[in-house]
């Protein structure tokens, strides 16, 4: 190592390796920081980028590896000796204390605030720092009064006001509006002219492309590369994201159906999330009868409103969601008129996890004759129909008093999608529908789905998974802000325009 | 036993610690399978009152065998004693099911005093309308107007809970003494009926709005008993059996499945509470009626509070809320009994006490386990790495 890199890296990760159990978050993996840069950590979802930053920031220990901090080696520990060394990081959820002031959430944990202190002088101290780091924030304003922006700009200034001389943050504009994520990217590229080292997690091509001066590309936990920004175009950087890996090339081939009557139609969708930021922007697009329709996109570009406002959880602001002809209103209606849902979340949303396997195998039909009658549930009847969901998806228990918290994960989505998955059904909503199964067991999913297509009915399937779109859709539907950016059909579909579209490349 | 360092290890600070992790050690784990859990949580509050009475004599200056017999006698030994358990039995089991009902939907009904107060109140308050009227027409009257005051007076708590989010714990609790200042208003102003043994009383309701007496026996009990023995049962097979019943089960154990299969989950909450406050009104109008006949504070005599410890401990079992509503009748009952002999009032609260300590262990000794863990040895030597 040469004394030049030395004083020209802040950060320094050597051969860091970190597991959960089976899994290996983090490869091997080397990568230097230099001082006053901007660095972008680039990757799809689960590349490893935010275990990383975690470990760096002392949030976890490696199970290898170490890290240098101004060519010095440190100690793993915790993120106060992390912070110590110089490196503080903004997570994604802030964590603030929502009924503290901003002056008393930058004095929690501060070395120079005495243990007694008037509130005047905390609001004294922020200013000064606020001013120090030339962050425009009021330091008499209650965290829970603040826009999503300003907690990130109390959370910056925090982290800074510990003497953090490399910055990371993560997602740092997800939970922004384009115009405060504008204005973060000025301070950022303001802080770097300065001397501080920032990284920057994400996954958003323009962002990266405007802002960084260096850009690392990780995928499946490894690097990949690190390039100068005059080095990469969006293309490439997407080619690199997304590229398919030689190890998906057995998944399900998808053939081509002759697609029958529209039966989900979404017209002209506008809809705001919970922070009242639009979330989509006048979405239309049909779903028929033997096809399935893949909807990709980076995560938090609007599927999981897509996703409330199909089901009928959610009323949309503008527009109509249609099944059959029938416009819908609510889960109940929606229900009546043939929809099927297979949730992400299947254990709290889609199963209950405390109850009994023939509790779970009615709650989409309990209404219905024979199970119902004048108001009784009747018990021979909901464990008989049990039964035969449970003999028909093959599960490892056949006895339906089972707990389905008993259940292996693949056990209960088999369970899940064969109570949705059914002929009576007319279109079938899967959102991440294999996430977290193992190999098997998600390829069980895929084949009830294509089995379930070829048997009539209409699928919308919403994933994260660009490989699985693509192994299982007739058409894909690419996600991006709010806007459908792309549509192709399964011939047509080239993951790397597909790729370059998700990281929010004009078509 | 876990090892202790010897001395001299202290005198030798370059040594490395023995750090905690690798001391074998006791640590508390989740069962894989829950024991039963209904079992345990019984089991336990049997074990509680079984020790409290045997340390019981300690405190007393009465002799063990004067306790053991007041006790006896004061509770199933004797025809009044029993009368006097079955008495107290009433509103206590329907205070059980007025927490309970809510509490399968994680729920809390902390306002049963109040539901007491203002079932109380308005079938007072009916009563003295309907002077000429027969028993078979004033008494449904007023038992119908108490169970519409208490559900109005969970109202506003659980609109609040289900729409706005505010905590039903706190309302609930605080609107008990919104009641109770209702019914001191109303005993002491517009109904004050001048007593010559002191206190705030009411005038009293019309005989004929009294509760008819049972017979059985010999042992003779107002026949609100047959309501407090038979909702129970007629709520369990509710809870089994019927839509409702799968409704508040699969939306007490996640409302978002609820949401997700279709329900009306905020209908469903507000009706439980509804009906928890309606069963606390009545339990109000039945003691009024069978127990004070006029109304006054005294007329919840703590029931809320203990029905509330009852439905915990039952969790929410109905038949487990009515046998437990028995038991701590006749653990009020005995408590009666022992002041004639010198013991205290405060031991019943103390023995309640330790009963609802021991329910908590027991379950928590059903879910958990202790187990002894030794952490495997580092080996001497790191495997080469495949670099």
């Amino acid at each position: 190592m040469s004394i030049a890199d030395e004083q020209g890296d802040a950060l320094a990760l050597r051969g860091i390796e970190k597991r959960f159990g089976e899994l290996v978050a983090v490869k091997k993996l080397t990568l230097s920081f230099k001082r006053g840069e901007v660095h972008a950590l680039l990757g799809e979802n689960g590349a490893g980028k935010s275990t990383l930053m975690n470990v760096a920031a002392g949030f976890l220990t490696p199970d290898e590896g170490e890290i240098e901090v101004g060519g010095r080696s440190i100690s793993f520990g915790s993120p106060r000796a992390s912070l110590a060394a110089g490196i503080g990081m903004v997570h994604q959820h802030f964590r603030l204390v929502e009924k503290f002031t901003v002056a008393e959430n930058l004095a929690i944990g501060a070395n120079d605030v005495g243990s007694v202190s008037t509130p005047l002088q905390l609001v004294k101290r922020a200013r000064a720092l606020a001013e120090k780091f030339d962050v425009d924030i009021d330091p008499t304003s209650p965290i829970w009064a603040l826009s999503e922006g300003e907690k990130q700009r109390v959370e910056i200034l925090r982290t800074l006001s510990r003497g953090a001389r490399v910055l990371i943050l993560d997602e740092p504009t997800a939970v922004l509006t384009p115009d405060e994520a504008e204005r973060l990217c000025r301070n950022l590229r303001g802080m770097a002219a300065e001397g501080t080292t920032v990284i920057f997690i994400s996954h958003k091509l323009n962002e990266v492309m405007s802002v960084a001066d260096r850009i690392s590309v990780m995928r499946h936990g490894a690097l990949l590369e690190t390039r100068h920004r005059r080095d990469c175009t969006i293309a490439t950087l997407s080619k690199m994201m997304f590229e398919e890996h030689e190890a998906s090339d057995e998944r399900l081939r998808h053939q081509q159906r002759a697609s029958g009557d529209e039966v989900l139609t979404v017209s002209h969708l506008s809809s705001r999330d919970d922070r009242d930021v639009p979330a989509l922007r006048n979405v239309s697009f049909v779903v028929r009868q033997r096809e399935i329709v893949g909807v990709v996109g980076v995560a938090g570009n609007g599927q999981k409103e897509l996703e409330q406002l199909v089901t009928g959880d959610h009323r949309p602001d503008e527009g109509s969601i249609a099944i059959d002809g029938v416009e819908i209103h609510g889960i109940r209606s929606a229900l009546r008129a043939g929809l099927a849902y297979i949730p992400e979340d299947r254990k709290g949303t889609g199963l209950v996890p405390s109850q009994s396997i023939w509790r779970n195998a009615i709650l989409r039909n309990y209404l219905e004759e024979p199970i119902n009658r004048r108001g009784l549930i009747r018990g021979r009847h909901a464990r008989s129909f049990a039964s035969e969901l449970v003999a028909r998806v093959e599960l490892s228990t056949n006895d339906t008093a089972t707990l389905v918290h008993q259940l292996s994960g693949g056990n209960a989505q088999k369970l899940l999608a064969g109570r949705e998955l059914e002929q009576r059904r007319r279109i079938v909503i899967a959102v991440n529908p294999t996430q977290g199964l193992d190999i098997k067991a998600a390829d069980a999913v895929r084949k009830a789905l294509s089995e379930a297509c070829d048997n009539d009915l209409a699928i919308l399937l919403i994933s994260a998974d660009l490989d699985e779109a693509l192994g299982l859709a007739d058409r894909i539907l690419v996600l991006y802000e709010g806007q459908i950016t792309g549509e192709f059909t399964a011939e047509q579909a080239d993951r790397n325009h597909i790729g370059m579209l998700m990281g929010g490349a004009k078509q | 036993m876990t090892a202790v360092s010897p001395r001299s290890a202290l005198s030798n600070y370059t040594r490395p610690a023995r750090t905690r992790s690798s001391r074998l050690r006791w640590r508390i784990e989740r069962r894989a399978q829950p024991l039963n859990l209904g079992l345990f949580r019984f089991g336990a509050v049997f074990l509680g009152i079984l020790l409290s009475l045997a340390v019981a004599p300690l405190f007393t200056s009465a002799s063990a065998s004067t306790l053991y017999s007041s006790m006896w006698s004061g509770t199933l030994g004797t025809t009044t004693g029993l009368e006097n358990v079955l008495t107290i039995a009433i509103p206590l089991v329907l205070c059980g099911l007025a927490a309970s009902i809510p509490y399968r939907l994680q729920l809390w009904n902390v306002g049963i005093d109040g539901q007491i107060y203002m079932g109380a109140w308005a079938a007072s308050g009916i009563s003295y309308h309907l002077t000429n009227q027969r028993s078979f027409i004033i008494i449904p009257i007023m038992l119908l107007a108490a169970m519409v005051a208490g559900g109005l007076w969970i109202l506003i708590p659980t609109l609040a809970r289900v729409f706005l989010g505010v905590s039903e714990v706190i309302t609930t609790f605080l609107m008990n003494f919104v009641a109770l200042g209702w019914l001191m208003y109303w005993a002491t102003g517009p109904w004050y009926a001048p007593s010559a043994a002191g206190g705030v009383f009411a005038i009293a309701i019309p005989t004929q709005a009294d509760l008819g007496l049972l017979n059985v026996h010999n042992v003779v009990v107002n026949w609100g008993i047959l309501i407090a023995l038979s909702l129970p049962l007629v709520f369990w097979a509710a809870n089994r059996y019927s839509r409702w019943g799968y409704e508040i089960t699969m939306i007490g154990a996640s409302e978002k499945a609820g949401r997700y299969a279709g329900m009306n989950v905020k209908r469903t909450l507000i009706t439980t509470m509804l009906i928890g406050g309606a069963l606390g009104g009545l339990a109000g109008a039945l003691n009024l009626m069978g127990t004070n006949y006029q109304l006054t504070p005294g007329v919840t005599n703590n029931t809320g509070f203990n029905g509330l410890i009852i439905a915990v401990l039952a969790g929410a079992n109905e038949i487990g809320v009515l046998v437990l509503g028995l038991v701590y009748s006749v653990l009020l009952s005995a408590g009666d009994a022992i002041q004639v002999v010198g013991g205290s009032a405060d031991m019943v609260f103390a023995v309640i006490g330790v009963t609802l300590i021991f329910g908590t262990f027991g379950e928590a000794y059903a879910r958990l386990h202790l187990v002894r863990t030794r952490p495997p040895e580092v080996p001497a030597t790191k495997p080469v790495d495949a670099a």
